[in-house]
């Protein structure tokens, strides 16, 4: 009789809990959001999580608000995300660094695989190798013969070490089996100066970046990074067509929580932000600015994160780049 | 001319009632985060953004455009009153401003800021409309070679600013070098003085050294010094600047007007230069230079015209390129882009009414910010009157909040009181401040540029010497280097001979 | 209380870049330096400190020939006041919030006296808590809590 009275408790109390947890799922959010983006205002990832976010607070009824807090690579966000409280009212959005870092850095300040939950991916979006005008190669193949026929004369920039578009390149002269110089720069607005300035003659970049300049014909596009053509510029070939097989690099924006988020909350936030995702606003801003809205689940983003952390380490591997 | 009616079309948007509520509001929150120790734009603007989104794309550049100017304003006036400089470009401006603010003469230095910035973003807004674009093919010009010796120059610059023993000038450009290397190489990925500490992996915040070593210095340094004396003499002679103070700062306005715009094309780094190069120029220029730290008007005059030229010229990357030359602008790439606007070279053909706008809301702005700034001076004036003992807590409380709120880290406010400690010994042992700033802020960008250089030309060091703009700008630095030591020694060798 | 340090002020100045300038040079030993052709990122802090070191040194050997003015020491108390209170606003802050920070900020950096009168210092703390709180936390919407959070709190 005790036995079953006792279990008839416990279980009732597991029925409320689970009914409790279920009611705080859908009673949350009760209080604003904070949305950390661990770079300064006004970049990519700021820009495409303030567009989120406006329509979050849409959405949900409470302000979902955007926190930046920028430095050494979207650490020091980070680690303000990892020692947040798991209750879904800190969250971040940052990009392809977070899967970069482990194999840059020797010693983080937080252990990627436990302290933090992978929510959804929120987009991707592929580089484009831009050259200047005057630069002889028009194509993949014939920037591969030249590279081949005089090795580290040509140099490509990026925005710092350790960043997509570096890495992209790193990766795209191991598999094209070319060497080039590396010149690496303090963020986009001064790498793309020299480029367009004919200083530097290669730069992988961001869509949004490099188109205006592609129209205005003072820079070309050579190819992209992704595996298939891009919708917003179908003529230009994928580098993985131009003699490179198997070439793929994207830039892609993720939503993460802090670790131990509970259940309800992580596919709640999921299945609200996948909505924004797919309402044809964002489609159509995201798309204008050369990025893929993606919105999957947590658990095909947990996926893909795996993946890319392995793809990137093996290139920072086989390119020694390091950061400290 | 098509100039003309561009530039009367642009009016046309810039004077709409919304636009021209817009630039007011821009301009007076810039005044008085310029004004408030810390608060610089790029924050301002950012905690505006989401604000922005619920207004028209012109109406909210035109804002964001005015908070950025307006914070220039602002800078020099506490750089004036209190020693204490807002912005890089506003460091100068401590020199010979807050010397005149303690002889009593905080209105016409502020007085001549405001004139000589207004002349200054007048003069530049209408280079923006003649000659934004060919302006910013100049830019394209400047490779790392040429970075790297205009750095150079403006180190010599910094060696000339100072006017006590030379030595001591150059070790202490030296030293502000080194501080200005703590963080992230860009060009290997070490990281540099850190000591592990993730703060500093972007470097020391140039805020936090200024406040340091010119406000809280200072503050010790008054209290020290204090007994019955008043730190600012409650005889304030008038408000305004006298005509004698006008003859002496045309001149440096218009030289000050072209110096800035010059430079501020350069994308960054160019308009922090603009103040420093400005005020080397006036030094060199003028009649009896030992005036110059002591409350010589010409020192004012030219560096704030300069900043402000600067200010204004760092537009003209953005708008005719997309690309931005400094954090602020950064920001405005962002707000544009979340307007659905798509900054690049297509802009002025695209949207004219934006180009134009923006262009004829600069010089709206700068007549706002005229006719805000100068009754305030008297408000200003009278603030100095309180006595120090009650002013001084307030300076540190703001400058704390301020430092503070960049980062919310209290790890930065803690390394500002650590350069207060650099500043009072500077203080003491007779050594200046300004020399380390300015070493600070050119160090990484001249060494970054040097090893990129380098590293283009592969290791060949004759290139800083073939390329016509680098080679004029190194015998420049060159020929400024000699001008002063030689000088310098002879009155050595008088000295000693005298003895 | 006034000391004259009779060695001049260029002799301790000397004397703190070579300490900066040998610093630099000793921590960079870790860093790769590279050639001058790649100049690794010790190159540049090991030559700029090492200059600095020699300056230094000049300036201190000179002190001793040239007759230089003597250091004026009154009181270190302002130096002691400011850093504390400064110190002590950044780590109270957060913990405490702003407005028993700037207490402790207001009281420290007018203690003992002084110019200040108790009374003035109340009222100048009240008038700056209300000040800051308006401006910057209402008008500005900078993160500051403004009471001391009771429970452990998540970053601000």
């Amino acid at each position: 009789m005790k036995v079953r009275r006792s279990f008839v408790l416990a279980l009732a109390v597991t029925v409320m809990l689970f009914a409790a947890g279920n009611v705080f799922a859908q009673s949350y959010p009760t209080k604003p959001i904070r949305i950390i983006v661990p770079f300064p205002a006004g970049g990519a990832t700021d820009i495409f999580t303030r567009l989120i976010s406006q329509k979050l607070t849409e959405n949900l009824g409470q302000q979902v608000l955007v926190d930046n807090r920028g430095g050494a690579s979207g650490i020091i966000g980070t680690e303000i995300l990892v020692k947040s409280a798991p209750d879904g009212y800190t969250l971040m959005i940052t990009a392809t660094h977070h899967a970069i870092n482990p194999s840059l850095y020797k010693k983080l300040p937080y252990d990627t695989a436990r302290d933090l939950v992978a929510l959804t991916l929120v987009a991707t979006s592929p580089n484009i190798l831009l050259a200047h005008p005057s630069f002889p190669a028009n194509t993949v193949q014939e920037l591969i013969a030249m590279a081949k026929a005089k090795p580290g004369q040509l140099n490509f920039a990026s925005t710092g070490i350790g960043g997509s578009n570096h890495l992209s390149g790193e990766m795209f002269k191991s598999m094209a089996g070319i060497d080039m110089v590396h010149i690496p720069y303090k963020g986009a607005a001064p790498a793309m100066n020299d480029l367009l300035g004919g200083q530097v003659s290669l730069m992988f970049d961001t869509p949004a970046a490099g188109l205006p300049h592609i129209r205005a014909g003072k820079l070309k596009a050579l190819a992209v990074t992704s595996a298939k053509r891009t919708a917003i510029a179908p003529d230009i070939p994928t580098i993985a067509e131009s003699g490179v097989p198997g070439y793929e690099a994207l830039s892609w924006f993720a939503m993460y929580g802090p670790a131990k988020m509970p259940k309800e909350i992580v596919t709640r936030i999921n299945t609200e932000v996948a909505k924004v995702l797919h309402l044809p606003e964002i489609q159509k801003r995201f798309a204008d600015l050369g990025a893929e809205p993606v919105g999957n689940s947590p658990e095909e983003f947990a996926a893909y994160l795996k993946s890319e952390m392995a793809k990137w380490a093996k290139v920072v591997k086989d390119c020694g780049a390091r950061l400290d | 001319m098509d100039i003309f009616r561009n530039l009367i079309f642009g009016c046309g948007v810039a004077l709409t009632p919304l636009n021209l509520v817009y630039c007011f509001l821009g301009v007076s929150l810039g005044t008085l985060i310029g004004v408030l120790p810390g608060i610089g734009p790029v924050a301002t603007i950012a905690m505006l953004l989401p604000i922005t989104f619920k207004l028209p794309p012109i109406a909210a550049l035109i804002m964001l455009a005015g908070i950025y100017y307006g914070a220039q304003y602002g800078g020099s006036t506490t750089s004036i009153l209190v020693n204490l400089p807002g912005e890089a470009s506003s460091v100068v401006t401590c020199l010979d401003g807050y010397a005149m603010a303690r002889q009593g003469r905080a209105g016409p230095a502020l007085g001549i800021a405001a004139i000589g910035s207004f002349f200054a973003g007048s003069v530049t807004t209408l280079l923006l409309a003649l000659f934004a674009p060919p302006l910013a093919q100049v830019a394209f010009q400047f490779g790392a070679s040429e970075y790297f010796s205009l750095m150079s120059l403006g180190l010599v610059a910094a060696v000339v600013l100072a006017h006590g023993s030379l030595l001591k000038a150059i070790s202490m450009v030296l030293l502000g070098l080194l501080l200005g290397l703590v963080g992230m190489d860009v060009n290997s990925g070490t990281s540099r003085f850190t000591f592990g500490a993730s703060e500093l992996s972007d470097g020391i915040g140039f805020v936090v050294v200024a406040m340091g070593m010119f406000g809280f210095a200072e503050v010790i340094r008054n209290l020290e010094s204090t007994g019955t004396r008043e730190i600012f003499t409650s005889r304030v002679h008038g408000w305004m600047p006298t005509r004698a103070d006008l003859k002496a700062s045309w001149k440096p306005i218009l030289r000050g007007t072209g110096i800035g715009s010059l430079l501020g094309i350069l994308p960054g780094g160019g308009a922090i230069l603009s103040s420093f190069a400005s005020y080397t120029v006036e030094k060199r220029l003028a009649k009896d230079p030992t005036r110059f730290g002591q409350g010589a008007i010409e020192g004012v005059a030219g560096p704030e015209s300069a900043n402000n030229a600067g200010a204004q010229t760092s537009f003209i990357p953005l708008l005719t390129l997309g690309i931005p030359p400094n954090a602020v602008m950064a920001l405005m790439v962002g707000a544009m882009t979340i307007h659905g606007i798509t900054p690049g070279p297509q802009v002025m053909n695209q949207r004219p009414e934006l180009f134009w706008g923006m262009i004829a809301s600069m010089w709206v702005g700068n007549l706002l910010l005229v006719v805000l700034n100068l009754p305030l001076i008297g408000i200003w004036v009278r603030l100095l009157t309180v006595p120090y003992r009650l002013l001084y807590p307030a300076i540190l409380l703001f400058c704390c909040i301020g430092v503070y709120s960049i980062n919310n880290a209290s790890f930065d406010v803690v390394l500002t009181a650590c350069f207060g400690i650099l500043g009072y010994l500077c203080h003491k042992l007779d050594c200046e401040p300004a020399p380390l700033i300015l070493g600070f802020i050119l160090g990484p960008m001249m060494e970054e540029n040097l090893r990129r250089a380098m590293v283009f030309s592969r290791g060949d060091a004759s290139v800083f010497f073939l390329r016509p703009i680098s080679l004029g700008m190194l015998v420049a630095a060159v020929s400024l280097l000699f001008l002063t030591i030689i000088p310098a020694i002879g009155r050595k060798r008088e000295e000693a001979f005298k003895e | 209380m006034e000391i004259d340090v009779h060695k001049s002020k260029d002799f301790f100045a000397g004397l703190l870049f070579v300490f900066f300038g040998l610093l630099s040079v000793w921590i960079s030993r870790d860093y790769p330096m590279g050639s001058a052709g790649k100049m690794g990122p010790g190159y540049f802090p090991t030559i700029l400190g090492g200059t600095l070191a020699l300056f230094g040194f000049i300036i201190s050997i000179r002190s001793l020939w040239v007759r230089g003015e003597p250091i004026r020491l009154q009181t270190f108390r302002p130096l002691v006041l400011v850093v504390s209170s400064v110190i002590a606003f950044a780590m109270l802050v957060n913990p405490l919030g702003l407005v028993l920070a700037t207490f402790v900020l207001v009281f420290l950096s007018t203690l003992g006296g002084g110019p200040i009168r108790l009374g003035e210092g109340t009222l100048l703390f009240l008038i700056l808590a209300l000040i800051s709180a308006l401006l910057f936390v209402y008008g500005l919407g900078l993160s500051f809590t403004l009471w001391p959070s009771l429970w452990i709190s998540s970053e601000t």
